[in-house]
This record gives structure tokens, sequence and C-alpha cells, in this order.
């Protein structure tokens, strides 16, 4: 199991938010799910992750009432802090995007090359 | 000594909640056993030590103090969840994740030689009071309140534990434990144990507890009261940049600075104002050089002024002298020509006088004797004009002589 580094996980975090409004625990699912169990978001990364972003005002945040599926009909719901992407989000999250996608460029310049000697090799080997 | 604010507290605390029970409801759903699920959620939300700190840390200037009593409130907070529908009374619930986490934030054993002593606890569904007291008690040690707590254990205490725990534990392990399962909030206090007693009290009163008192003279090297106190003041001002002065405070009371607080302050303090002090001893000890250097500068001129004056004096004398001297020459030579003139007259006179007497016996040479007296006569006036002059010059250089500073330089004067 791979652990986010903290860049990556901003930039994972921020694109599930650019697909939908969502809260804490649906984006650690999210994460989980997609990546098939590979990245691990863990509470102790993503919540402070979270706050920062809302402070930076990169996301929205707002409040509602749940009541929870197995829950007492009688008993109070719980409150659920929902994230929205804000203009700001997006254009640091394209920004992001960006830069990822250079440094992605730059990183294959040196490894399609060698993934194409090692080819050679193995070919060579079979026959 | 601020604190997360309520309002932010609690969000923080709801939105944990939420989390945790999404988690449970997922974990029911895959058919997961309830104590099971619970256990589940609460460990994968991990290490909430660290999360609560990571959290605090997101919205409040990072400072250790604040931390560790946010820290605090939120596992407690944590701990104190309830989740709704799902009765935690049945059977023991180990948070043992929780726990570990609460030893390295919560001060619990401050001193005491014992503290890796481990006792075999048994606590059952007692009340919050009750255990605590077991739980001192098997340690030998006695549970007390501060003054500061006493509100709390009056209102919460005396209700049920809710739930227990067995084990080995340490005294350390076994607050720790009391603290994470306890269904009441125990925010804003700690357990702070030593070789007789197990004390709750206030965070606040912790920190009280470890504020000293230190009496500092005030440098030498300032002057007025005004200096002092201006030292002070930015004494205060270095310090609040990096630590909270919540329990701390720096007072001049007449020629004594008076720091007030706990003792990595006091350190600090010290540590400044011993720095300080080098500082300005090293600065006078160059200024002391330079003043040495230039003194002793000072000094090789004067003394070099000084042989010059004397070079200078000494030609000064020497030309006197042959002045004087000079001037004494003429002054005998003038002397010796009068006296030397006066012979002379007198000589003349004698010889007139015997030509006078010759004349006077002897008959027909009366104009021989008419032709020397007029020769005479003749040389008795110029050296009677010789006299003159030689008499004005000698008195001209004596007055001059006497008036002169240089009088007693002279013989002859009278």
């Amino acid at each position: 199991m791979l652990t986010l580094k903290q860049d990556h996980s901003e930039l994972v975090v921020l694109s599930v938010l650019a697909e939908g409004s969502s809260y804490g625990y649906a984006i650690s699912k999210n994460i989980a799910a997609r990546s098939e169990g590979h990245f691990k978001l863990s509470a102790s990364g993503m919540y402070p992750l979270l706050t920062k972003l809302e402070k930076n005002g990169l996301v929205t945040t707002s409040w509602e009432e749940v009541k929870s599926a197995n829950a007492d009909p009688e008993s109070t719901g719980r409150r659920r802090k929902w994230y929205t992407l804000s203009i700001k989000g997006q254009k640091q999250l394209a920004r992001r995007i960006e830069h990822h996608r250079q440094v992605q460029s730059i990183i294959d310049g040196f490894v399609v090359p060698a993934m194409n000697a090692d080819e050679e090799l193995e070919r060579g080997a079979a026959g | 000594m601020l604190s997360l604010p309520e309002g932010e507290r609690l969000q923080v605390r709801d939105e944990l909640e939420d989390h945790l029970r999404s988690r449970v409801d997922d974990l029911l759903i895959t058919g997961t056993e309830e104590q099971e699920a619970v256990r589940i959620a609460v460990a994968e939300l991990g290490e909430t030590a660290e999360l609560a700190k990571v959290i605090t840390h997101a919205h409040t200037r990072a400072n250790p103090r604040r931390r560790m009593m946010n820290t605090a409130l939120i596992i407690t907070a944590i701990a104190g969840l309830s989740f709704g529908g799902l009765s935690l009374n049945s059977g023991t619930v180990p948070v043992q994740t929780t726990h570990a986490d609460l030893r390295a934030t919560l001060p619990t054993v401050e001193a005491g030689s014992d503290t890796e002593k481990t006792v075999e606890l048994e606590i059952r569904e007692v009340s919050m009071l009750d255990a605590v007291r077991e739980i001192a008690g098997a340690f030998d040690r006695e549970f007390v309140a501060s003054p500061g707590s006493r509100e709390l254990v009056r209102s919460s205490f005396g209700l049920n534990f809710g739930f227990g725990f067995e084990g080995s534990y340490t005294l350390d392990r076994a607050l720790s434990m009391f603290d994470s399962v306890s269904p009441y909030d125990l925010h804003g206090h700690l357990m702070v144990a030593d070789d007789d007693s197990v004390t709750l009290m206030t965070v606040d009163e912790y920190q009280r507890s470890m504020v000293m008192t230190e009496v500092h003279a005030s440098p030498s090297w300032l002057i007025s009261k005004g200096d002092i106190t201006r030292y002070a003041e930015s004494l205060y001002s270095l310090l609040s940049v990096k630590h909270d002065m919540g329990y701390s405070s720096i007072e001049v009371i007449g020629d004594a600075i008076v720091v007030a607080g706990p003792p990595n302050i006091q350190i600090e303090v010290r540590k400044m104002m011993h720095e300080l002090d080098a500082v300005v001893e090293q600065r006078r000890e160059a200024e002391r050089n330079a003043d040495q250097e230039s003194k002793i500068r000072w000094k090789l001129e004067t003394e070099q002024q000084r042989a010059e004056e004397e070079v200078l004096r000494s030609k000064r004398d020497a030309e006197i002298a042959n002045n004087i001297a000079e001037i004494q020459h003429e002054f005998d030579q003038a002397r010796k020509e009068m006296l030397t003139s006066k012979t002379r007259i007198r000589m003349i006179n004698a010889e007139m006088t015997a030509v006078d007497e010759k004349r006077g016996t002897e008959l027909g040479d009366s104009e021989v004797s008419a032709a020397q007296r007029a020769s005479l006569q003749f040389a008795r006036d110029e050296a009677l004009l010789v006299i003159d002059e030689g008499e004005e010059r000698y008195n001209y250089l004596r007055i001059r002589l006497l008036d002169s500073q240089y009088t007693h330089m002279f013989k002859g004067l009278e």
C-alpha cells in the first residue's frame, strides 16, 4: 500500500472535488476505491489537508443535518461537513495538473528509452 | 491562555464523529458485528492524537502547550462520542490505539520512583470516582482533586464509568486508559502523578504550578532607570515571539529585574542576559584596547614634542649666551677704552703742566713751548672727544644692560 505524498494528495483531493461536492469520509472512500486500494489517504492526512484548503479559500464548506441509516429514528441527527471546489480551487487544480504533466513528460523522457532498452534485452533473451 | 475556539473545536469533533459513524455504518452493511465495527472504525481513524494535533496546528499558530491541551480535549471528545443506536456497555472495548497516543500527549506521570511498576487491574462498571481511586490505590497513591477540578469531579465523577478494563498496567498507562474510556469530557484537565498521589487538576493550575520567580541584578552597564525598564521590556517582547507568555511576566523592581514564569522561560532569560553581558564586555574590552593604544600614541607624541622643545630651548639658550658674551665684550671694551682715554688725558695734562713750568723758568724758548703746548692741547681735545664718545657708549650700554632681564648675567655693571 502506497501512501500519498503531500503534494499528490492535494492534487488528488482537488480532482475528486472537481467531480462534485463531497464530505470527508466519502472523499477518502473515493480515493481508496479508485486507486483500487493502492492509495489510502488516512484521516490524519486528509482532514488537516481539507482544513488547509478551506483556510486558503480553495474550497468552500457547508453543514448538513444527517440521520444515520441505522440510527434510532428518534435520535438527533449528526452534522456533516460538505466541501465544494471554489473558483480559486479550480485554478489551483489546473495549475497542479499542468505541473504534473510537465513533470511526467520529463520523467518519461528518461523512462521510455530505458523501458524500450529493457524490452529489447528481454526479447533477446527469450529468442 | 488561548484555546481552540469552542465553535471550531465542536466542528472538528462533529466532522470526526460523522466520519466514524459513516465507517461503522459501512462495516455493518458488510455484516461486521457491532463491537467489531466500532473497534475497526476507531482503529482506522488511526493515530487520533496525531490527527488532533495536526488539525489543531492547521487552526492555530503552533504552540506546544496549546496543542497539548487541545489534543487532550479533542481526544477526550472523541472518546466521549455517543454512537447512536450502538451500545458499548456490554463487554470491554479495548481502545488500544487511542490510549497509546494519549500517553504521548498527556503528561500523566511527573515524578516517581516506580514509574515502571506494573499492576494487575480490573476495573468494572463503577463510578468514575471509584475507578480513579481504585487505580490510584493500586499504585499506593491517593486520588486528589485540585481546587480547580472539584467542579468537574462533583458534576461528572459520580456517574457510572460505563466501561471497564482489565490487564497489566503501569500507572501511566492505567491513567491513559481511564482517560480514553471515560464517557465524560475531561477537556482542560490533566492527571498528574507523584510519589504519593494522583491529582486531577486543570491545565491552568498545572501551568501555574510550574511558574517560578527569579531575581536578577540589572546589568552593570545600564545606567538610568529608563534604560533598565526598556531592557526588561525588550526581553519580554523577544521571548513572546517564540513563547506563550500567558504565565510569565518581567518586572523591574528597584534595580532588580524580576522574572516570573515556567522553567523554560527562566532558562531563556538567563541565557539572553548572559549573552548580552558578554557582548557588552567584548565591546568594552575593544574600547579599552583602543583606548590603551591611543594613550600610548599620545604619550609618544608628547615625548617627541618635548624633545623637540628641548632642542629649541637649548638653541635659544646658546644664542642668548652668545649674544650676552658679545655684549659683555663690547661693554668691557668700552670701559677699557674709557679708562685708557682718561689715563691719556691725565698724562697729557701732566705734560702740559711740565711744559708750562718749563716756560716759566727759561727765556727765549716761548715759541717752542707754545708749539708744544698747542699740540698737547690738540691731543687733549681729541682725547676728550674720544672719552666723551666712550663714556656715552659705556653709559648707554650700562643702562641698557641694567634694565634688561639678563642683568644678572653681566659682570662689572656697578
